[in-house]
């Protein structure tokens, strides 16, 4: 159950840090 | 987490050990389960049931109702190194926007490129997860951290592949970093860093498939990924799009350098300092159910101080630096540190061997590990274990003797039959000695067994366990299918997640 939480926090980070990327792709054309 | 001779057997050995840890699972009645419905209805039919031998403990239970845990500086700090994840991860992004910038690309080159950052990021970041920092380890226990490397280990592999494809269909000339002829040295690196990173990767999944020793594994894991990060630092510094100025390319070589340091500290100065440090073997005891106790004593040193629960890392022979490295629960009193015992059951090609290790032998011990302990504030406890996941829990029981803890506590342990019931004799004294009420699990029980029988599910579990759950603390260990059945019961009974201490065997 532990590992279910731990696997759901890595989507969750990965998630993040994927939308983190999309921004900065963003902010880099946009500018 | 799983430590003792289980870890050590899934960590340690190939297909067998899962085919027989999969074989104790079943002798132990359990079997993959979701969820069960409907819990609570289901308790109140069994507590009709219930016996009134069970009331008087149950009764006993509920009436300690100590204020819950507040959120403490554990919980502060589990949340802070997630925080610091994110923001070392995302480091590269951040630095690649401080000027000097060069020119953008289209969106999507730029979204690759920002994906690769992050997954070398992340790559360099798996070592610090695996140096076994204790500060790190502390706030979710080693096993989880484990698994949360394993986890992030995939995403970056996906992350790195996702990396050039991307380049490559939103810009076709990207092609020539994989062409030999347009530079054979970057083709060549390129296609090795694809190479390694398929191969750490596959390594780890279809290991026991292909009957690979965990040691060997181990060796090569942390070959491969050092690999793997240094010919990806390299990548980013030939590239050099986004550091072009010195300060850039040093915090590259910084924190990816540093990143690797960490696994030579893990496989090198740790060892070291292992050596100064030394047990040697003072008995090797057989146990019920397959199972030996190995006792350690410190040559030249205070010997290990650690928490009821805990495990460590147990090396055998002359040399800290072995290949063979395992994680054992510590079976004995945590107020005895000069007298350690590590109880350890037959299940691969390591712990098969436990009985032909001759007294004085030398070992190291790298540790203590673990969060599976039981609080002061903590009112009482449970433990539902299974097997040699009696283990952390013996430990925790002979500590509450030395102590005089007087807190109440019960043990739900589940066993294949009563002659392989692991510590059964003192347990049996435990009762008489502490509040402490054990109620055996028989899978295969003779005909003039009174107990339970088969497998702990959640009738059993209704009818011995008290009413008011989330006051009490909460430990689980045994094997995986065993822990399917019980955990989420747990949680769907109310038990709070940080009353909830689960130790896998399968940690490596």
């Amino acid at each position: 159950m532990q590992h279910l939480y731990t696997r759901r926090l890595v989507l969750a980070i990965s998630t993040v840090l994927v939308l983190l990327t999309a921004l900065f792709a963003w902010v880099r054309t946009a500018a | 987490m799983a430590k003792r001779l289980d870890v050590s057997a899934l960590g340690s050995d190939n297909a067998r050990i899962k085919k027989v840890l999969t074989r104790e699972a079943e002798s132990l009645g359990y079997r993959k389960a979701g969820p069960p419905a409907n819990v609570e209805a289901k308790c109140i039919h069994a507590r009709e049931e219930a016996t009134m031998s069970v009331a008087p403990m149950a009764a006993g239970l509920s009436t300690v109702r100590p204020p819950r845990r507040p959120v403490g500086p554990g919980a502060v700090e589990a949340v802070g190194w997630i925080g610091l994840y994110v923001a070392l991860a995302a480091l590269p992004l951040a630095a690649a926007l401080i000027r000097p910038v060069p020119p953008a690309r289209g969106v999507w080159i730029e979204f690759a490129v920002g994906l690769g950052f992050v997954a070398l990021a992340m790559l360099g970041l798996q070592f610090a997860l695996t140096a076994r920092f204790r500060r790190i380890a502390a706030p979710y226990g080693l096993d989880t951290l484990l698994h949360f490397h394993r986890q992030a280990g995939l995403v970056a592999f996906g992350l790195a592949l996702v990396h050039p494809l991307i380049l490559f269909i939103a810009e076709p000339a990207f092609l020539a970093f994989l062409d030999p002829r347009a530079g054979l040295i970057r083709a060549g690196a390129l296609w090795a860093l694809l190479g390694c990173l398929v191969l750490v990767i596959g390594l780890t999944l279809w290991r026991q498939p292909i009957g690979m020793s965990y040691d060997w594994w181990r060796v090569t894991h942390g070959v491969l990924a050092f690999l793997v990060v240094f010919i990806g630092l390299v990548h980013v510094l030939r590239v050099g799009y986004y550091i072009s100025v010195p300060w850039k390319q040093g915090m590259w070589v910084a924190v990816t350098g540093g990143a690797m340091l960490l696994l030579v500290h893990a496989r090198l100065i740790k060892p070291l300092r292992l050596r100064r440090s030394p047990y040697r073997v003072t008995e090797v005891r057989p146990e019920r159910g397959q199972s030996w106790t190995l006792a350690l004593e410190p040559v030249g040193h205070g010997g290990m101080h650690f928490e009821a629960g805990q495990f460590a890392w147990l090396t055998l022979g002359s040399s800290p630096f072995a290949l063979e490295q395992h994680p054992f629960s510590f079976a004995s009193s945590a107020q005895r540190p000069r007298r350690l015992e590590l109880t350890i059951k037959e299940l691969g090609d390591f712990t098969s061997r436990i009985d032909r290790v001759a007294p004085g032998t030398t070992a190291f011990l790298e540790g203590p590990y673990g969060a599976f302990t039981l609080d002061p504030d903590a009112g009482g406890a449970v433990f539902i274990v299974g097997g040699v996941g009696v283990t952390p829990v013996m430990s925790i029981l002979r500590t509450m003797l030395d102590t005089g803890d007087s807190r109440p506590a019960i043990l739900i342990y589940g066993s294949p039959n009563w002659n392989e019931v692991i510590f059964r004799e003192e347990l049996a004294e435990l009762e008489e000695e502490l509040r402490l009420r054990v109620v055996h699990v028989l899978e295969h029980a003779t005909v003039d067994w009174e107990g339970e029988t088969g497998r702990i599910d959640e009738d059993l579990l209704c009818r011995h366990l008290p009413r008011d759950m989330p006051a009490l603390e909460y430990f689980v260990c045994g094997p995986e299918s065993m822990m399917d059945v019980v955990e989420p019961f747990l949680l769907e009974r109310g038990v709070s997640l940080r009353r909830l201490n689960s130790e896998r065997f399968n940690i490596a």
